[in-house]
């Protein structure tokens, strides 16, 4: 009879450790992130103009500050998310 | 187990709660089976069902507490991804207006520079004039590098 309480005992842990069936999504990449760099423009090959080339200097100086802007926000984006998504455990 | 899920908590407990008692109660009361003549044939056959009794009533007890748990787990883990997913939008949206402010200010800046230039371009053009080949060297050097190395 005691040993029978015994298994009984012991019957009690028998449904245990499951996972639970809870999933996460890991989130979309918003959609100003994920547009491709503009390629640099060229400078027109039928000017000798200073000012033009300036011109399309600062052009493409501000394409680079838009690409790095672009690529910096990404990787912050991606480690912020990570963080939130590494938080639920 | 997911079947215990459609069965009202309440009424799980307590008719766990009642095999239980009657498990111990048969039990119990066999061992008075000894003080009535009559009844001590059925003693031992009363002994053995209020044991099986027991048995099952810690069984389903345990089951019982095993499901609640796991229920609240799985309700806490809603709730965090829940939470998790809206952090996760705020986040999307502080990101997306950081990055709408920046573009607005890159693109103001190209025009202020772009103006200075327009202002000193008579000045600068009649200082100098450009070489063809400087154009193209510069044009060259604008475009993406190929794979594989000169």
């Amino acid at each position: 009879m005691k040993k029978l309480l015994l298994v009984t005992l012991l019957l009690l842990v028998g449904c245990a450790s499951k996972s639970v069936p809870v999933t996460q999504k890991f989130p979309t990449v918003p959609d100003e992130l994920t547009t491709p760099c503009s390629d640099l423009k060229d400078i027109p090959e039928n000017t000798d103009k200073l000012s033009v080339l300036a011109g399309t200097v600062v052009s493409n100086y501000s394409l680079y500050h838009d690409c790095k802007m672009q690529v910096d926000s990404w990787n912050e984006w991606y480690i912020t998310q990570k963080k939130i998504f590494e938080e639920v455990k | 187990m997911w079947m215990l899920s459609f069965i009202p908590d309440s009424f799980l407990h307590l008719v766990i709660i009642l095999i239980l008692c009657a498990g111990a109660g048969i039990y119990v009361l066999s061992l008075f089976f000894n003080f009535a003549v009559p009844l001590i044939p059925y003693k031992e056959p009363a002994r053995i069902l209020g044991t099986l009794l027991i048995v099952a009533g810690v069984f389903f007890y345990g089951s019982y507490d095993t499901e609640m748990r796991w229920r609240k787990q799985v309700e806490e883990m809603q709730a965090k991804v829940k939470a998790a997913e809206e952090k996760s939008k705020q986040a999307n949206v502080k990101i997306v207006t950081k990055i709408q402010t920046r573009l607005k200010v890159i693109k103001e800046y190209k025009t202020v520079y772009k103006n200075q230039i327009k202002e000193i371009a008579t000045k600068i053009d009649s200082e100098c004039k450009v070489d063809p080949d400087a154009i193209k060297i510069l044009n060259n050097a604008a475009k993406e590098p190929p794979e594989k190395s000169k």
